[in-house]
């Protein structure tokens, strides 16, 4: 014992905290999606109100961050998979950086590893509750009577009240991450991270296509959906053309134009993750057999701009919920420095930021500073930039995919690449898996940074985006199970699944 | 001096790699993108009606609960 290691102090936790045991045999194709489908069912279900809350009252100032991580506001899934998602990436890194020491290969330092993230992930769902609900936050405006300065009051919940949300939100949070486990331990399909953003986008994507539930606006009663409301619109408008236009251009609930970009994103997301570049490689056993090797061009998927959106989400709700209790301090002056949040005066529906540090790195509509105003693109472009490209650059190293392990697992299915050494295999995939990683995570964070950017996207790329690259990781991870294990026979999936 | 050419070297490098590595690759056939257009529409579609009866099933429970 030379020194405690910060992953020993997680030991006496570790009976503590629940845990999902591992399954006792191995979970059958078939199983495998119904658990799944089941875990993504349950995940959905959490999306409903917090006792106390109306979530179409609250006005929110994540809107365009949390999308991407099938959150919504104001109700149990407040947080969404982002406490879980924060708490992996920052681990992850540290260990990757060797701050915290952690033996990868010892399955007991593994399991504690999980039980740190997930504690983690349960303490920053309990600080984030207390936060917002401290900051005013759940509290809906009052649209009928003024404070005297004149601008809109807040209805104030009693303590008990907002104990109970704090309560609420960090058991949700709890069961989240719980959930995920659940598909990470091998009952799904995973990483269970990823399955949740892919449901929640679909979700996303099929409700702001047909969503049948309205809301009353200040033009009367409107639908969710797109294609719905162009449907209503066409009924009861006189004009055509105006129906048409304002199914394409309404700012409350989703529009025409957001569908179309979404679809757009689908297919363009698919196509470049189908780019890779095909290493030939041999088997050492059996003569003459030779397949490739596939390095595609988004090694990382949809990590680089998850991280990058995960960075941005939790500096926005620290900020903002900063500025919110610090309203009445006599250091306001130093704290809005970070940011400036103003009620859209449209919608309602909306915090904008038009000032300070983080509005520099939002997408956000518009500021009373000019001259913000002109360099906020460039300088949130730069910054999602560069945070995913630094990003995909250090990942492949944390996440043991970089070249070493690659090589490494090749060796262990004896396969070697045709015309070189065995020493010589690390070095020759190094030098396309780096470039791949990197210049992946800089085409897809530029291709979102700039979608959010410019125009009020409202996180659509964002979300759409993200959520395709999960659902081609689970994609993947089904494929190679189908392949793999020979469930093809077996499985009521046949005739859906390509079998080749 | 010289680090400051390295610095400002860098991205251009970086960014001649990235093409460079994007013109080796290979680009997906019409076949194996249709097909995977096709395979990840399925599980969409899979999630989105999953997600969507959720939605529909949550409109009674919003009018009992609130």
């Amino acid at each position: 014992m030379s020194e405690i290691r910060l992953l020993d102090l997680i030991k006496p936790f570790q009976s503590v905290v629940p845990e999902v045991q591992l399954p006792y045999e191995k979970i059958i194709f078939d199983e495998k999606i119904v658990y799944t489908v089941a875990a993504a069912a349950i995940y959905l279900l959490l999306g409903l109100p917090v006792n106390g809350v109306d979530d179409s009252k609250i006005v929110d100032p994540f809107s365009w961050l949390r999308s991407g991580f099938g959150s919504r506001a104001g109700t149990f899934l407040e947080f969404g998979v982002f406490p879980a998602a924060f708490s992996a990436f920052f681990w992850q890194i540290l260990a990757g950086k060797k701050l915290l020491k952690v033996d990868f290969s010892s399955p007991s330092d593994r399991r504690l590893f999980q039980t740190l993230q997930k504690i983690t992930s349960f303490i920053l769902g309990f600080v984030f509750a207390i936060l917002l609900v401290f900051s005013d936050y759940f509290e809906p405006l009052d649209l009928f009577s003024k404070t005297e300065e004149g601008s809109l009051a807040l209805t104030s919940p009693s303590v008990v009240a907002k104990s109970l949300i704090i309560v609420e939100l960090t058991v949700s949070n709890a069961i989240v991450t719980l959930l995920i486990e659940l598909l990470d331990k091998g009952y799904g399909f995973g990483p269970g991270i990823l399955a949740y953003i892919t449901a929640s986008a679909a979700t996303t994507l099929a409700t702001s296509m047909f969503g049948l539930t309205t809301f009353v606006t200040s033009r009367g009663k409107e639908s969710s959906g797109a294609f719905i409301q162009l449907g209503r619109n066409l009924f009861s408008s006189k004009s055509w053309t105006y129906a048409v236009y304002e199914a394409f251009t309404r700012n409350i609930g989703a529009n025409l134009t957001q569908v179309y970009v979404a679809i757009a994103a689908f297919f363009a997301t698919l196509y470049l993750s189908n780019c890779r570049y095909e290493i030939s490689v041999k088997s050492t056993k059996v003569r003459g057999m030779s397949t490739v090797y596939p390095v595609k061009l988004l090694y990382c998927g949809a990590l680089p701009v998850l991280f990058t959106f995960s960075i941005l989400y939790f500096l926005n709700i620290v900020g903002f919920t900063l500025t919110k209790i610090c309203a009445n301090s006599k250091y306001i002056k130093y704290i809005s420095l970070i940011g400036h949040w103003t009620l859209d005066a449209e919608t309602k529906k909306t915090y904008n930021l038009d000032g300070g540090i983080l509005y520099l790195i939002s997408a956000a509509p518009s500021s009373s500073n000019l001259v913000l105003s002109i360099i906020r693109p460039f300088t949130f472009l730069f910054f999602v930039v560069m945070v995913s490209t630094y990003f995909g650059k250090i990942w492949p190293f944390m996440s043991g995919s970089a070249a070493r392990g690659v090589a490494k697992m090749l060796k262990e299915q004896d396969i070697t690449l045709v015309g070189r050494r065995d020493v010589a295999v690390a070095k020759e995939l190094g030098k396309i898996i780096s470039p791949a990683s990197r210049s992946g995570a800089l085409f897809s964070s530029a291709i979102v940074a700039f979608a959010e950017c410019c125009g009020r996207c409202k996180g659509i790329a964002f979300s759409t985006c993200v959520g395709i690259l999960a659902g081609l990781s689970i994609m993947e991870d089904i494929v190679s199970e189908w392949q793999q294990t020979g469930a093809a026979a077996n499985s009521q999936f046949s005739q859906f699944l390509p079998t080749q | 001096m010289a680090r400051k050419e390295k610095f400002t070297n860098a991205p251009v490098l970086f960014v001649k790699q990235g093409i460079q590595f994007i013109h080796k690759c290979k680009k997906p056939s019409q076949k194996e993108y249709l097909q995977l257009v096709r395979a990840v529409g399925i599980g969409f579609l899979m999630m989105g009606v999953v997600g969507y009866l959720i939605k529909l099933i949550h409109i009674p429970i919003r009018y009992l609960i609130v």
